[in-house]
């Protein structure tokens, strides 16, 4: 079954985050977000994040426990994939990393209250790490443009 | 967000003017179509049309909302755009021409019966030997709007007589080199328990998900360990790579054991309203392929060997056919009968195949390769009886109380009658006493006639004694759902 609702709810993800990786640029640059979109965020990552070690305000959300799930191997992907630009803003430890993850949710949450210790390259990295994991949610979602590879023999829709 | 040189120039700019413009012709070319396709007409009901209005009003919109959207967000809003325009194509194929028209009308009364009269259906052909249903259309088309923080959600929901907003729709698809096959589309008892699989999937899977991911959490983690050794030891960030590892298998877990599920309870849902012909029709399916292929090679579907045990655990609740051989019980004077004793012994095919257990193996293998089938099949296992009564109990009052052919041998005796003498077996009984078939009976008794001239003459079962076969039972649909739908009304004209 192709459950469009499941698909509905990544892109949703996707979008989400997206809003949120332009609304941390434009704080780096000095501008003001729009705070739904940064608490919306600082859920779902709190969520996502198995060192978080900590559960969002609202209780249990099964949905966003799927998504999250779902979400999980490109989020630590996406780490993954900025490790290199986290040493150039002074990470250069597990435990720092997760620090400044922590901090980005604490920002995120408030709504972009709760600066603390973040600077702009700390916020424009975390505009970037939400970019990146906006983009491989929707590349899953899209194939990006490309037509999915079946082999020949294989039952399935070729022709839409 | 790469800057090449001038600092006017940026890739998200760039990207911006050439999507801006292509999303307005998109738009404009998807609302076009739409409207040609619902002018075209040609559809066995009004579903397909509320579907082209519905993908009309989105890109509409979309369309207003494009001068609002973020550059950022024109690849989101362009994936968005393309995938409604795909769904066009479940209404262009859905024209009566390709459709077996004269069950369409008749099966989409019988599937809104069983899930509410708000369902609309599309069923159409497609040139992929399987069955499929796709939706729900207008709770997804909303969700994604929803989340474009830049659009109005008023500006979608607004109250449009002609646009189904509180309706669901969805679209059913059958192969189309099996378009006569009325036997087979006994499938559509599956298709149709997607719709309540998806109901207990979005409102429970994430509950049970969230007690059981812990625990699993932690198995696949020692497992990722174990496998991994030594490694790991010198990796730099080796704590992220191994959640990343663990990560991984758990959300493929996650979707074994949800996409698992959905197949499982689709079953139980196609025996529940179909009885025994809904395990004929998979059973039959099931014969041209690999019985006990791994879920994580095919699209995450469980085995066949391993659904059809489940069906038949589910028929046997209901028609108590494997227990005694129909030809020697003193029962079988009186149950199953002449007629569908053959029928039983066709099924019992099934229990010779589920006793054997190379599926049961497969899923529950040792090694890291494995770990994400082995421990979505724990909980499939742990959770199954209490999550099928869940789901069972999701559908609408009448149709809660299962399809027990076991009950209905007097009527399927008329109707097979009916098919022996090359009639329709569309009522039962003799007018004016006579009263229009059930669906479920028709195709019921289509699959008792079948196992009966299969075992009567080895010659039967030629292309056109099969094809004499699924145009009497389509014809039979046809005039029983004419007969009573329009019945009543016309005795209620004669009245004085």
């Amino acid at each position: 079954m192709a459950d469009l609702l499941q698909t509905a709810r990544l892109f949703e993800v996707g979008t989400r985050l997206q809003t949120a990786a332009a609304n941390l640029m434009s704080v780096a640059q000095g501008g003001k977000p729009d705070s739904n979109a940064l608490k919306w965020a600082g859920d779902f990552l709190l969520r996502v994040d198995w060192n978080s070690n900590a559960m969002p305000k609202g209780g249990v959300d099964g949905g966003l426990a799927v998504s999250a799930t779902s979400a999980r191997p490109k989020f630590y992907a996406s780490l993954v994939r900025i490790g290199p630009k986290l040493g150039q803003v002074g990470i250069r430890s597990e435990e720092q990393v997760y620090d400044f993850l922590r901090s980005i949710y604490g920002f995120l949450q408030s709504g972009g209250s709760q600066v603390l210790d973040l600077s702009a390259d700390h916020f424009k990295l975390a505009s970037e790490f939400l970019h990146i994991l906006s983009q491989s949610i929707m590349v899953d979602l899209s194939n990006n443009g490309l037509p999915r590879r079946r082999s020949v023999l294989a039952l399935g829709e070729f022709v839409a | 967000m790469s800057q090449e040189g001038s600092s006017d120039w940026s890739e998200e700019q760039w990207r911006g003017k050439m999507l801006l413009r292509q999303l307005r012709l998109r738009c404009t070319v998807i609302m076009n179509l739409a409207q040609s396709l619902e002018d075209g007409g040609g559809f066995a009901t009004v579903t397909p049309k509320a579907l082209c209005r519905l993908i009309r009003h989105t890109a509409n919109v979309l369309d207003r909302s494009l001068a609002d959207t973020p550059h950022d967000q024109l690849a989101n809003v362009n994936y968005f755009l393309c995938s409604i325009a795909q769904h066009l194509r479940f209404v262009e194929r859905s024209r009566t021409v390709n459709t077996p028209w004269s069950m369409i009308q008749a099966t989409e009364h019988f599937l809104r019966q069983q899930v509410g009269a708000n369902s609309r259906f599309i069923i159409r052909p497609q040139w992929a030997h399987n069955y499929s249903l796709t939706g729900e259309f207008v709770e997804a088309y909303r969700t994604e709007i929803a989340s474009m923080a830049w659009i109005d959600p008023k500006a979608w929901e607004e109250s449009s007589a002609e646009r189904p907003v509180d309706e669901r729709v969805y679209c059913i698809a059958f192969p189309r080199v099996e378009r006569l096959n009325a036997l087979l589309h006994a499938n559509w008892g599956h298709e149709l328990g997607h719709i309540v699989a998806a109901r207990w999937i979005h409102g429970r899977f994430g509950q049970l998900w969230n007690g059981e991911e812990p625990d699993m959490k932690a198995r696949i983690r020692q497992t990722v360990e174990q496998g991994l050794g030594a490694s790991m030891n010198q990796a730099l960030f080796k704590d992220l790579i191994i959640n990343q590892y663990v990560s991984e298998y758990t959300d493929s877990a996650m979707e074994l054991a949800r996409d698992g599920l959905t197949e499982l309870i689709c079953d139980a849902i196609g025996v529940h309203l179909l009885g025994p012909s809904a395990l004929a029709a998979c059973l039959e399916f099931s014969a041209g392929f690999s019985l006990d292929e791994n879920p994580l090679r095919c699209d995450r579907y469980p085995p066949w060997r391993y659904r059809l045990r489940l069906m038949l655990e589910a028929c046997q609740e209901n028609e108590d056919f494997l227990e005694e051989e129909a030809t020697t019980s003193p029962k079988a004077a009186v149950y199953p009968g002449e007629t569908v004793a053959p029928f039983w012994e066709w099924l019992r095919e099934a229990k010779r195949l589920v006793t054997q257990t190379p599926d049961l193996q497969m899923l529950h293998r040792d090694g890291m390769d494995n770990v994400s089938v082995r421990e979505a099949y724990t909980l499939v296992e742990n959770h199954w009886r209490r999550i099928r009564g869940e789901a069972l109990d999701m559908l609408l009052g009448g149709a809660k109380r299962p399809y027990k052919l076991r009950e209905r041998l007097t009527t399927i005796d008329d109707l097979v009658a009916k098919l022996e003498n090359d009639i329709p077996p569309n009522e039962v009984d003799t007018w004016p006493d006579s009263s229009p078939a059930a669906f479920e009976d028709i195709i019921n008794a289509a699959w008792v006639f079948k196992a009966r001239k299969l075992a009567q003459d080895p010659e039967w079962g030629c292309p056109k004694d099969l094809e004499r076969l699924y145009r009497l039972v389509l014809k039979a649909i046809e005039a029983s759902f004419v007969h009573s739908v329009f019945g009543p009304r016309l005795a209620r004209l004669d009245k004085p």
